[in-house]
């Protein structure tokens, strides 16, 4: 049997003041494979939105990207100009955890997001790290978050909502 | 949990519709703590747990999914749909309780993981990852009374945010090795330096551990809980070198993977800065 010492790991928005020795206490009989080391909480906090920016929508559909730099492009029957695009930003989330441990984030494939008129979809995550993607640094890093946005021929307007499952990953 | 409201006006010109995006968002947190952040579970240790503990200051319920990941080789994590050849996974023979958690705040519980072993199971490493997710409320927000402007597109979209851990179940007496192809190591980056190299795995079980790099008796970088699952063979490490121990063409370093809570290296390799 290892000895046990104390892991605690969060996700989540709230930075926790958190000492060593805070954690759970455990009957030391049936965990497996369990591992001495103490790991700091995961925090993720938003600093910029996701936003696709202005476009026109004409009468086929199309799509709008925005890149983890922020850059905005469309296709098919979505056109826009440099000013009308210049307004669309990645979203940016700060993250840091135990410095030098890995991770990982996922997105889902696909969100619908309903509404009045056809559902959008809002999937391609692409993600760009300020430190190094996957691993935490001593300091906060930030995340930039893409995404293409599927939008309908003559998008009915109104609210469109839906959820999007992030999930940070341990190895 | 983030919530992203993405309010988008709509002009008509000339028979064409501008959609103007400011959304703003709220970040809540999932506020979730999870203790150990990996299972490896074997023939002789057949059950497991994993506590959970609602951090946050209201009441949540969590759903508890078994979920099949695919690792790439940099580390990042894929869906599997289709199975690839050499793939198993735990679900199949991973049975855990309970699946839903009402948890108020500070309170806790016990997930409990057994290790069913029928008589014909193929010898191998078997993995899922136990994904714990927030339940979201099913209507985020009830649209206002006049909310809605003629012409306008809004948008709500709520990030859940999720932790997932490896859950690993061994049959049979496996082994693996690992080596650091001493010729893949490269330096690169300006501003940051990072040195990435390329790690190989052998044998019918996963790896896992960390990664540290030597000049002399000085360590320069290290990089922790790296995993290369099976069936993969291969993984590319990038490791974040600090501005006070920058390293330069021509050094001698010695590259390190040791297994958690193993003395002895797994695999070590020599190299000079090329």
């Amino acid at each position: 049997m290892k000895t046990l010492s104390k892991v605690v790991v969060m996700a989540g928005c709230t930075a926790l003041a958190w000492a060593a020795g805070t954690g759970i206490s455990q009957a030391a009989t049936t965990t497996a494979g369990t591992y001495a080391t103490v790991v700091l909480p995961v925090t993720i906090t938003k600093v910029t939105d996701l936003n696709f920016g202005r476009f026109m929508s004409g009468g086929t559909g199309g799509s709008v990207v925005v890149d983890t730099a922020g850059a905005q492009s469309v296709t098919g029957g979505v056109t826009t100009t440099a000013a009308l695009g210049g307004t669309a930003t990645a979203a940016t989330f700060t993250i840091s955890g135990e410095p030098t441990s890995t991770y990982a984030v996922t997105f889902p494939a696909q969100t619908p997001l309903t509404g009045p008129g056809t559902s959008m979809i809002i999937g391609t995550f692409t993600m760009d790290s300020s430190g190094t993607l996957n691993t935490f640094g001593a300091a906060p890093e930030t995340l930039s978050v893409g995404a293409t946005l599927t939008v309908g021929a003559s998008q009915a307007s109104g609210a469109y909502s839906g959820t999007v499952d992030v999930a940070v990953n341990y190895n | 949990m983030k919530l992203l409201f993405a309010k988008w006006a709509a002009m008509v010109i000339t028979a064409a519709n501008v959609i103007i995006g400011t959304p703003t968002v709220t970040v809540v947190a999932a506020d979730l703590m999870v203790y150990p952040t990996r299972v490896v579970m074997t023939d002789r240790q057949r059950a497991a747990q994993v506590d959970i503990i609602n951090a946050g200051e209201s009441q949540a319920t969590y759903r508890v999914t078994m979920v099949r990941k695919r690792m790439t080789e940099t580390g990042e994590f894929q869906d599997v749909g289709t199975p690839e050849p050499g793939e198993k996974f735990a679900d199949e023979v991973a049975k855990y309780s309970p699946r839903q958690v009402t948890l108020l705040p500070g309170g806790g519980q016990t997930i409990r993981i057994l290790f069913k072993v029928p008589p014909d199971l193929e010898t191998g490493e078997y993995r899922s990852h136990l994904l714990f997710t927030r339940s979201a409320p099913a209507i985020a927000r009830l649209p206002e009374k006049g909310d809605d402007e003629p012409g306008v597109i809004k948008m709500n979209i709520v990030a859940n945010v999720g932790i997932s851990i490896p859950v690993i179940a061994r049959h049979g007496d496996l082994q693996a090795g690992a080596s650091i192809d001493a010729g893949s190591v490269a330096l690169s980056g300006e501003k940051q330096q990072v040195l990435s190299f390329t790690m190989h795995r052998s044998g019918t079980k996963s790896v896992y551990g960390d990664v540290a790099v030597y000049r002399g008796q000085e360590k320069v970088a290290e990089g922790k809980g790296f995993a290369i699952y099976t069936p993969n063979t291969v993984r590319k490490v990038s490791l974040v070198v600090p501005e006070h121990s920058r390293l330069s063409s021509g050094e001698a370093v010695r590259l390190v993977f040791t297994e958690r809570d193993e003395k002895k290296p797994l695999a070590e390799s020599a190299v000079v800065l090329p």
